[in-house]
């Protein structure tokens, strides 16, 4: 995923995770059901149309209604954070250690010249 | 009031010089302890200090001394430092509490993006993707381009120096480091010194569990090329100069005994520079105590 990642409330999430559990696109009644009823239909409605609007899910006709199924999956979402979280912290700031940081100029060159010393 | 109540800030300073010259090539564990202790310690004395001249300043503003029932003329031909002096050194501390605020709000901020990570996770990534996410359901997360880019002896490498930082909870000197430099931007070298101490520390670890400092080295060598490619573009890395540093530190032979001296010499930077930050907490304390003695 190359664009930002939308933020998810906590019902969303939910919502997403019925998605990724079902192996077939669910209509809202399903997603409600699944979430075992403790939210009203409308509820339910709005947030698969937001998640829709976020382009998150995507929607198939199902008969004469629609089924929600999701157009990322967990990994793709956890990774679209990951590269957020990344992009920003390129600042001196950034509290997560990275395995390598970026190069002085310069620095390229004193590394190559280090390999060839060890790959010798 | 008198200027030695704030005296020891100057001990506290010459302290943390002497700290610093604990040398790159000492242990790095040493040099992590030494220098985030010593970060510590400076920021304790130096706020405490600026809140002794607030209180100071606070107690000699009458409208101030009638509200808190504090004495007034509590340095009986004091009045050297203003109610001014005071307050600008009270915005001092707010300023500093907000940015230290700041930094450890955006570690939390960080971690929670990232989400649980329960040990391992294999991310998409083009660049050399490997860091440690600390918490419960931390773990290491690794890129796929670092994946198909390192053999198996240097991924297995690189694992074992984030599985270090871990172990050892490196985050904990990096964010104590990082957010001393916040309060007080001179000691900003020092926490480039600790993130340093840490990766030389974490390398050292990943060399033992592998058997090999070359393989290591190697590692840290081949990701860093592949960040050269890709990285921040014309941004001057935070880590500037630690990569070579820690592939030629990795190359050269293993510290030898002879480092206890620079590390002694550390070590008595840092006692100096915590006697100084006490003697200035025990001046806050003893006025503050003062204050409500008529």
């Amino acid at each position: 995923m190359t664009g930002p990642v939308p933020s998810l409330g906590p019902l969303e999430s939910a919502v997403l995770d019925v998605l990724w559990a079902a192996d077939a696109p669910m209509t809202p009644g399903a997603v409600q059901a699944a979430l075992g009823g403790d939210h009203a239909y409308t509820t339910v409605m709005t947030v698969l149309v937001r998640l829709l609007d976020k382009g998150v899910v995507h929607r198939t006709k199902a008969g004469r209604a629609y089924a929600y199924l999701p157009a990322l999956s967990a990994a793709d979402l956890a990774a679209g954070r990951l590269h957020e979280v990344l992009g920003t912290s390129g600042d001196p700031m950034a509290t997560m250690s990275r395995f390598v940081e970026g190069l002085d100029p310069g620095e390229a060159d004193a590394l190559r010249r280090a390999l060839d010393e060890l790959d010798r | 009031m008198s200027p030695w109540l704030v005296a020891p800030l100057v001990v506290t300073a010459a302290g943390l010089l002497v700290a610093l010259g604990v040398p790159r090539n000492a242990s790095p564990r040493a040099g992590a302890w030494v220098l985030a202790c010593a970060a510590v310690a400076t920021v304790a004395g130096l706020a405490s200090g600026l809140a002794l001249l607030a209180v100071a300043g606070a107690a000699q503003v009458h409208a101030v001394t009638d509200v808190m029932g504090w004495c007034r003329d509590l340095y009986p031909g004091g009045g050297r430092f203003g109610g001014w002096i005071g307050l600008a050194a009270a915005a001092a501390l707010v300023v500093a509490a907000t940015r230290v605020a700041a930094v450890i709000a955006g570690a939390r901020r960080q971690r929670h993006a990232i989400g649980a990570v329960n040990g391992l996770r294999v991310v998409a990534a083009d660049g050399p993707v490997a860091f440690a996410v600390p918490g419960r359901h931390g773990g290491v997360v690794v890129g796929d381009g670092l994946l198909s880019l390192l053999d198996a002896d240097e991924t297995a490498a690189v694992l074992a120096h984030e599985r270090a930082h871990l172990r050892l909870h490196h985050h904990r000197f990096v964010v104590v480091a990082l957010a001393c430099a916040a309060a007080l931007p001179v000691l900003a070298p020092v926490a480039r010194r600790v993130r340093f101490a840490t990766e030389r520390w974490a390398d050292e670890v990943a060399a033992a569990e592998v058997g090999s400092r070359l393989v290591v080295a190697r590692a840290v060598a081949r990701a860093g090329l592949m960040r050269g490619a890709g990285g921040p573009a014309g941004a001057m890395a935070f880590g500037g100069g630690q990569t070579v540093a820690r592939v030629r530190a990795l190359m050269d032979p293993p510290s030898a005994p002879a480092a206890l001296v620079p590390v002694a010499v550390g070590l008595a930077g840092l006692l100096v520079t915590l006697l100084g930050s006490s003697v200035q907490v025990h001046h806050l304390a003893e006025f503050v105590a003062s204050l409500c003695r008529p």
